[in-house]
């Protein structure tokens, strides 16, 4: 834990949870939680209790669909998939997050 | 859309979505302190790090809920128990209101069904509206009118270009079997566009095709029904009409009634040019330019109005007076809208405006005492309910929360009185439609007519949603102001009385007119028809149907009643076509000897055949001459009896006018009057006196005739020697509807029976809301002044003085609302009596017994609330504020 954690921004964690699951199938939420953390390598600070509100919302969206299923250790859990429609937001979101990054870089190195 | 959905969906499954959420967190807390137990750590530890990480467990079920939760609807929730649990805890206030709005809601939507039913509901064709209806009148106007003969309608189809079809069509009783029995039903004959042009659709196989030619038959829905089940195989299937097979080629499509008003469903149509093949006996309908008995209707272009259509008609109407000038001169084609289902005369003469109007003003002024009974009680509510609303703006309550409180306890009450009101309305509903006059063998579908449609759904629950939000928003808004408390009850005193004396007013105009039709009804049932209601029983037989020609009926008609006579008990027997005060009436144009008409003098009088005996049989009085005897027949020479009406409208007594002479208008020879009858009701109990004759029936032959037995026996021990009479002279002949005269009269009198019922109904109802509205105005102010009452009875006042002063109070608000009422009853008289008849729209016994159970009715409504300031304890009262 020796690098410094930073704060998820507003909107940050829609757009991670629609890139983790355009990778795979059908994820329940801790795998979601679990594929976030491997690939920041822990640099986002994410309270895990934020990630359900934030899937239900996108799930009401319509960017995501959900059932209910077992999981491996044969337990109830909910599981989501990206719909057509996640998948066209994920790439909008997706290109606005570059450009904001672009923009964010070439003001600061000018800085 | 979608996410509206999933809110709704789970927000009715409220229990399985907090289950759900807890399940997911439950697992994803699982997993982890699996992981971390798989790494090593205790579960006391892993348990822990799993919580930390996860974060505050109550934040995200908040934050989730957050998501899901649909704010209106749970507001909604609430404020719909807050009302329900206001409203038990003053139960009188809202049973009232919800009866008040039930009322008022439930008998306006019968009434609406019910007229939409008899006389705007289109039939089931394309474009109702494009259809119009024809007739013609001569030069005495309306009451010189008449339909059309086939030629005319050819030539008026053929010269006038801005009809895609016109159509013409009479009815006709029918005799039908199939299988069992035969049947008399009520049928049409129809030209061979009718189906087409109305564009009518069809339940099963087709309508007439141009030129059909061959003997077809058309059934209709509610006899399909009835005799096949509605089963689709009967067409092409073959009927027995009249005794001759007819082949089914289609059934009309339920709904369709026929063209003229109201409800009646012509059983089986035929074709014209099969007219000839089923009834041979009446010669050739399409023959014959004066042979007007073509009710017609015509489909107009879809670029040509009213007035051109007319335009070009009467082009035509002129042109055939001059070639035709005998038959068709001084004649006015007349266009009328809305011809689907129509009635020339009825509509022309106004008498459905009339109607329409009489009906249609009571549902709205029942609908207006309701409603102003529903304000009374929501604004003394208001009032009353000051304490509580100054109470919840102090605690913070928002103002718009408090008016949408109000706005939703106004929808409950609206929502309820308008669910209750639906089964008033069928109440009501079903109640009419047992008042609907029924002909013995005609086909009324009373579970199309009574069904409350959709619309009339809507329109009660419109109703009572604009009703609410009427009435809550005002006291809502000023309730909302908590601090202006003082000036709603100011304002309330002011409003509540003068809208109980409105109610008064409205009230007893109701109950006016419902008065007036209960003295028509009275009127009608002891009007003088002319003959004696007592000892008379009367049936029909119908010779035409059996294929009868003229000399075997005479002869039938002549061994039929020497046989009736010689059954035991009966006195006397006679025939006549048709028998006054019957389901169908006929008249004819006359010249008299000796009178040169004026210039639009109407020489126009009703008439019946009738056969010898009749007079003395019926127990009409003859009062100059004699009545019909057994010698005038088709050898003696012609004579007519007619009424004292008749005789002293040309001759000035009934002796003058025996032995003079008169002779129908299309005729050469003159007829000698051999008698004068009393004048009697011939059409309807409201009628006029009018001229009427009496033709001998052995000289003007009629097949299808009413039989009329004088006997003191009932209808059942009379029927069957009826029936072998019949049997023994021929088998095939059916002895129809044998009924008591009374019966008989009863079709005449249903209608005063719907008028009194109806408008006694709303009358009723109306008392009784404006009795609820004056109570409990007077409650209120009893309750308002316990304080002052309490210091004038300390100061010696008797409680009977007190009690009476209220009473008295009450009275005043009663009696300028009574006399407002009456005044307007006695302008509108006029409207009013041109619908009840024998009775004046001024009638003072009306009038009078109004008043009076207007008066009684309000002293009783105020009693209750007076006599409980008898009650009221002086000491207790003046510490109870």
């Amino acid at each position: 834990m020796g690098r410094q954690r930073i704060d998820l921004l507003l909107g940050t964690l829609d757009v991670l949870i629609l890139q983790c699951l355009s990778r795979s199938q059908r994820l329940h939420g801790y795998d979601i939680i679990d594929w976030i953390a491997h690939r920041s390598e822990d640099a986002f600070r994410i309270e895990e209790g934020a990630l359900y509100p934030a899937l239900h919302r996108l799930e009401l969206r319509g960017w995501l669909a959900a059932d209910w299923g077992l999981s491996d250790n044969n337990r109830r859990a909910k599981f989501y998939q990206l719909t057509p429609s996640g998948r066209r937001q994920l790439e909008r979101q997706k290109a606005d997050w570059r450009r904001l990054a672009g923009t964010m870089a070439q003001v600061l190195e000018l800085g | 859309m979608l996410s509206i959905w999933l809110r709704l969906r789970t927000y009715w499954r409220r229990r399985q979505l907090d289950r759900d959420l807890e399940d997911e967190v439950a697992f994803h807390l699982e997993t982890r302190r699996a992981r971390l137990m798989a790494a090593g750590a205790t579960p006391e530890e892993a348990s822990l790090q799993a919580r930390r990480a996860f974060g505050s467990e109550l934040r995200a079920a908040e934050g989730l809920r957050e998501v899901w939760s649909f704010r209106w609807l749970d507001d909604l929730r609430r404020d719909l128990a807050f009302a329900a649990r206001a409203f038990s805890r003053s139960p009188v206030f809202a049973l009232t209101a919800v009866l008040s709005l039930a009322l008022g809601i439930g008998a306006s939507t019968a009434i609406y069904a019910a007229g939409y039913s008899l006389l705007w509901r289109p039939m089931p064709v394309e474009r109702p509206d494009r259809l119009v209806a024809l007739y013609q009148t001569g030069p005495n106007g309306l009451e010189d009118s008449r339909n059309f003969s086939y030629p005319e309608l050819l030539d008026y189809a053929r010269q006038v270009g801005d009809f895609t079809d016109l159509m013409g069509s009479t009815g006709v009783p029918l005799r039908v079997r199939w299988g069992t029995g035969p049947e008399l039903v009520w049928g049409q004959v129809v030209t061979d566009n009718f189906f087409s042009g109305l564009r009518l659709d069809m339940a099963a196989g087709r309508g007439f095709l141009p030129r059909e030619g061959g003997p077809v038959a058309v059934l209709s829905y509610p006899f399909w029904q009835r005799r096949f089940q509605g089963d689709p195989r009967v067409v092409g299937k073959s009927i027995e009409v009249n005794g001759h097979a007819l082949t089914i080629v289609g059934v009309t499509a339920r709904g369709f009634t026929s063209t003229q008003l109201f409800n009646y469903v012509p059983d089986v149509s035929i074709p014209l040019s099969a007219q000839r093949i089923v009834l041979p006996n009446e010669g050739n309908w399409m023959e014959g330019r004066d042979n007007r008995w073509l009710t017609v209707r015509g489909r107009l272009r879809p670029d040509v109005s009213l007035a051109q259509a007319e335009a070009a008609l009467n082009v035509v109407s002129a042109r055939l007076a001059r070639q035709y000038p005998d038959t068709n001169r001084h004649l006015t084609v007349h266009v009328i809208p809305g011809g689907a289902r129509t009635h020339g005369y009825l509509v022309a003469s106004g008498a459905i405006g009339v109607i329409v109007m009489v009906v249609g003003g009571s549902v709205v002024l029942l609908l207006l005492i309701a409603c102003t009974n529903v304000a009374n009680l929501v604004l003394a509510r208001s009032a009353s309910r000051g304490q509580e609303m100054a109470t919840r703006i102090a605690i913070g309550a928002g103002r718009a929360r408090l008016v949408r409180q109000l706005l939703t306890e106004g929808l409950l009450l609206a929502l309820a009185g308008g669910g209750v009101g639906l089964v008033v309305a069928r109440l009501v509903g079903s109640l009419l439609w047992s008042f609907y006059p029924s002909l013995d063998f005609m086909t009324v579908d009373p579970s199309y007519d009574s069904a409350v449609d959709g619309r009339a759904y809507l329109f009660a629950f419109g109703v009572s949603v604009a009703t609410a939000v009427l009435f809550s928003l005002g006291p809502a808004l000023r309730a909302s102001k908590g601090d202006q408390m003082s000036a709603i009850r100011d304002r309330r005193t002011r409003v509540a009385p003068l809208l109980v004396t409105a109610q008064v007013a409205l009230c007893s105009v109701l109950l006016v007119a419902g008065g007036l039709f209960l003295r028509s009804l009275q009127y009608a049932q002891s009007a003088d028809p002319g003959f004696d209601r007592d000892g008379l029983l009367i049936f029909m037989v119908d010779l035409h149907l059996q294929g009868y020609p003229k000399d075997r009926g005479f002869a039938f008609q002549r061994d039929f009643v020497r046989r009736l006579k010689a059954l035991p008990g009966v006195a006397s027997v006679a025939i006549a076509s048709p028998m006054p005060l019957g389901p169908e009436d006929e008249g004819f144009r006359f010249r008299v000897h000796g009178h040169v008409p004026a210039a639009n003098e109407s020489m126009s009088a009703g008439l019946t055949c009738a056969g010898p005996g009749y007079f003395s049989t019926v127990g009409t009085r003859i009062v100059a001459g004699r009545g019909l005897r057994e010698s005038d027949d088709a050898a003696a020479p012609p004579v007519v009896v007619v009424n004292e009406t008749f005789a002293r409208r040309y001759w000035q007594t009934p002796e003058r006018a025996v032995g003079q002479r008169l002779g129908f208008a299309r005729g050469k020879e003159w007829i000698e009057i051999v008698g004068v009858a009393a004048d009697g009701k011939y059409a309807t109990f409201g009628e006029a006196p009018q001229p009427y004759a009496f033709f001998p029936i052995l000289q003007q032959y009629r097949g299808r005739i009413s039989v009329l037995l004088r006997t003191s026996q009932s209808t059942a021990a009379v029927l069957s020697g009826v029936r072998a009479a019949a049997r023994a002279l021929d088998p095939e002949v059916p002895v129809l509807g044998m009924k008591t005269i009374r019966q008989y009269l009863e079709r005449l009198l249903s209608i005063y029976q719907m008028g009194a019922v109806l408008l006694g109904m709303f009358a009723v109802c109306a008392l009784l809301l404006a009795s609820v509205g004056l109570f409990g105005l007077l409650h209120f102010t009893v309750t308002r002044r316990t304080r002052e009452i309490g210091i004038r009875m300390a100061l010696g006042a008797a409680g009977r003085d007190v009690a009476l002063s209220v009473v008295r109070g009450g009275m005043m608000l009663v009696a300028p609302g009574l006399l407002i009422g009456l005044a307007g009853a006695m302008a509108m008289g006029g409207l009013l009596g041109q619908i009840v008849a024998g009775v004046d729209g001024r009638d003072p016994v009306t009038y009078g017994a109004v008043a009076a159970v207007t008066l009684v009715v309000g002293v009783a409504a105020a009693i209750i609330p007076a006599r409980r300031t008898t009650a009221i304890d002086a000491v207790q009262a003046l510490h109870c504020e």
